[in-house]
């Protein structure tokens, strides 16, 4: 077990909570404390925590209103147009307008509903989201845990949202709500095989699961070693995240908005916050697996690395939504088994046979493992595409109607052109 | 910190058990497949607290990720748009259950009395430090007993029992057992095939 007080956000906190006396806290002359008298180091671990997870659950709050901030305005700026200006400088304060006017919103239930699932649903939805930043290391020695098994804590918990969409589509007994849940059910348990062996490459090259283990090992950011792992990692977090190209679940051109189309007020508020803070803490995972985390160069101090970095994808992941149209349903799950899948099992037979070569790689080692697995990646993208382009598209070669058929015959026509 | 471990195993446990008792009494299939989705959760919560992170994380990829999900998609597949969820029958709950708790207890009952605790604990007290500095590694020795000798094993003796239990179940697993992970993993395959050699839909003539 690693030592809770590696993490210099427990000891800042709980040595100024607790007694001077305090054996935990003794060396540590940098803190003041001594606000609670001595024998009440019980209470100084509760405040500690719940201190801490307050000041964490309001900033994600902060940073999901900075990205529907910055998500729209970028989006402005892909499309020609200004985005939001109005109020505030640069039109900063319009997300909070925006989560004003759904907080104040009338809630409506409609009555066909489970009402404790139908009520459950967005707080499920939002659990799993949050419990991702538990073990994100945002800087050297800011973290909350470093457990031994983080990444697969991190693929366990982000699969779990599934659960809250069905929960969702069941509590609102509405139809398209169902389609939406057998949708993402069936891309979401598809693409939960590609995120997984993508990550193989880069644990077999750190030897460990902890994030933290991750990021120091990274003298070489894992996106130069490891760029088909990293491709899939993006693309398929991109899907379990429900992001643009991938967004059939809530399709609003098909089916409305999917297992969102009942809720209103705050509830459809929760969804709306647990998808950004998905996409913000899939962010900070990808900065911290493959982006070297908080590696960066002095003075500028390693969590404003990290918080740079994960801006700087959750740019590319707007980028992306901006670039691409919605895929069928067809289409994306031709993708995750055709491509997706065998790329992810290339990636781990060249990454294994390159560590058979060198055991323990040290950095110039790392460069020439990562230029074969450029010529890999790149010749990989190509061969797939070629074999797997628009030409072998079958409805768009015109030999059938749609990709899929749906057996209820109340489906609502899914366009052969797809949506955009 | 022994109390709030205390604190938070019956927590937990109360958690497990109580969903668990919503899982056969609530009639709705949707709530009580979210009510076992809870009671696994709770028990991955307690694996957590015995600090056997890889099992915790396991059981909810493999449990919370995907049985729950397999069991709400049923759900959703099988569902009457007009009627709502299937209820379930709890007529034989008392019989059922009698029966699931008394194999329980059994088992249980079993491994408690196996289990030479006392030797463990003064074993657990006494050299836990030396265990995790890797200088001894736990055996079982002829008659059952876990005992603690001094390591020879390198590997061992760098991972430590309790400190990576991880890269200790990986190491079992592709080194001591991997003809028993081959073994299973063709099993799963047949199993797979087999389904779907039972669901497809006949050729037509």
């Amino acid at each position: 077990m690693p030592d809770p007080f590696d993490s210099i956000l427990y000891k800042y906190v709980y040595c100024t909570l607790s007694s001077t006396d305090d054996v935990a806290c003794v060396g540590s002359g940098l803190f003041g404390g001594g606000l609670l008298p001595g024998g009440l180091e019980w209470l100084a671990y509760v405040l500690t925590a719940v201190t801490i997870v307050a000041v964490l659950i309001n900033a994600i709050l902060g940073g999901v209103l900075m990205m529907i901030w910055g998500e729209r305005r970028l989006l402005g700026r892909f499309q020609g147009r200004t985005g939001p200006n109005r109020w505030g400088p640069f039109g900063l304060l319009t997300p909070v307008a925006d989560a004003v006017k759904t907080m104040f919103k009338e809630d409506v239930m409609p009555t066909v509903s489970d009402r404790l699932v139908f009520t459950a649903a967005p707080i499920l939805m939002l659990f799993p989201a949050l419990l991702i930043y538990a073990v994100l290391p945002f800087g050297a020695g800011t973290w909350l845990a470093d457990i031994n098994v983080a990444l697969l804590f991190i693929i366990a918990i982000g699969g779990a949202n599934v659960l809250a969409i069905v929960a969702a589509a069941l509590g609102s007994g509405n139809r398209y709500a169902m389609f939406s849940a057998m949708r993402a059910v069936a891309m979401l348990i598809s693409y939960e095989i590609p995120l997984v062996i993508s990550l193989i490459g880069v644990l077999m090259l750190s030897g460990s699961l902890s994030l933290v283990a991750i990021v120091n090992a990274q003298t070489l950011p894992f996106f130069i070693v490891q760029p088909l792992g990293f491709f899939v990692f993006l693309v398929a977090s991109m899907a379990e995240l429900n992001r643009t190209p991938f967004d059939v679940a809530e399709a609003e051109s098909e089916i409305v908005a999917g297992y969102m189309t009942d809720y209103s007020s705050m509830k459809f508020g929760l969804f709306f916050l647990s998808e950004f803070a998905a996409t913000i803490a899939t962010s900070g995972v990808i900065t911290a697996v493959f982006l070297g985390g908080w590696h960066g160069f002095d003075p500028i101090p390693s969590q404003i690395w990290f918080i740079g970095k994960m801006v700087a994808v959750l740019a590319v992941i707007v980028w992306i939504r901006a670039s691409w149209p919605r895929l069928r349903i067809d289409q994306i799950m031709n993708f995750a088994w055709k491509a997706l899948f065998e790329l992810t099992l290339i990636n781990l037979v060249v990454s294994g046979i390159l560590l058979l070569i060198w055991p323990s790689p040290s950095t110039p080692e790392l460069w020439y493992m990562a230029g074969v697995n450029w010529v890999v990646f790149l010749a990989s993208i190509y061969i797939f595409g070629k074999v797997l382009g628009p030409k072998h598209d079958p409805v768009a070669a015109g030999n059938i109607q749609s990709g899929i058929t749906l057996s209820d015959s109340d489906a609502p026509a899914i366009p052969a052109g797809g949506g955009d | 910190m022994n109390g709030t471990i205390d604190v938070v195993f019956w927590i937990m446990s109360a958690g497990a058990i109580g969903a668990a008792l919503l899982v056969v009494t609530v009639k709705d299939v949707f709530r009580a497949a979210l009510a076992l989705a809870g009671s696994f959760l709770a028990v991955a919560g307690i694996f957590f607290l015995l600090q056997a992170e890889f099992v915790a994380v396991a059981q909810i990829l493999v449990y919370v990720g995907a049985i729950s999900i397999i069991v709400a998609f049923a759900i959703l597949l099988t569902r009457d748009m007009g009627q709502g969820n299937q209820t379930q029958s709890s007529r034989f709950l008392v019989v059922g259950g009698g029966v699931v708790a008394a194999l329980f207890v059994l088992v249980a009952g079993f491994v408690a009395y196996d289990t030479a605790w006392s030797d463990r604990d003064a074993a657990l007290n006494d050299n836990t430090m030396a265990v995790l500095n890797g200088q001894y590694e736990e055996v079982t020795d002829a008659s059952g007993e876990i005992i603690l000798i001094a390591s020879t094993d390198t590997d061992v003796a760098m991972n430590g029992v309790f400190s990576d239990s991880t890269g200790w179940l990986g190491g079992l697993l592709v080194r001591d057992y991997v003809l028993a992970l081959q073994v299973l993993g063709v099993l799963l395959l047949a199993s797979i095939i087999g389904s779907i050699a039972l669901v497809r839909e006949q050729a037509t003539k």
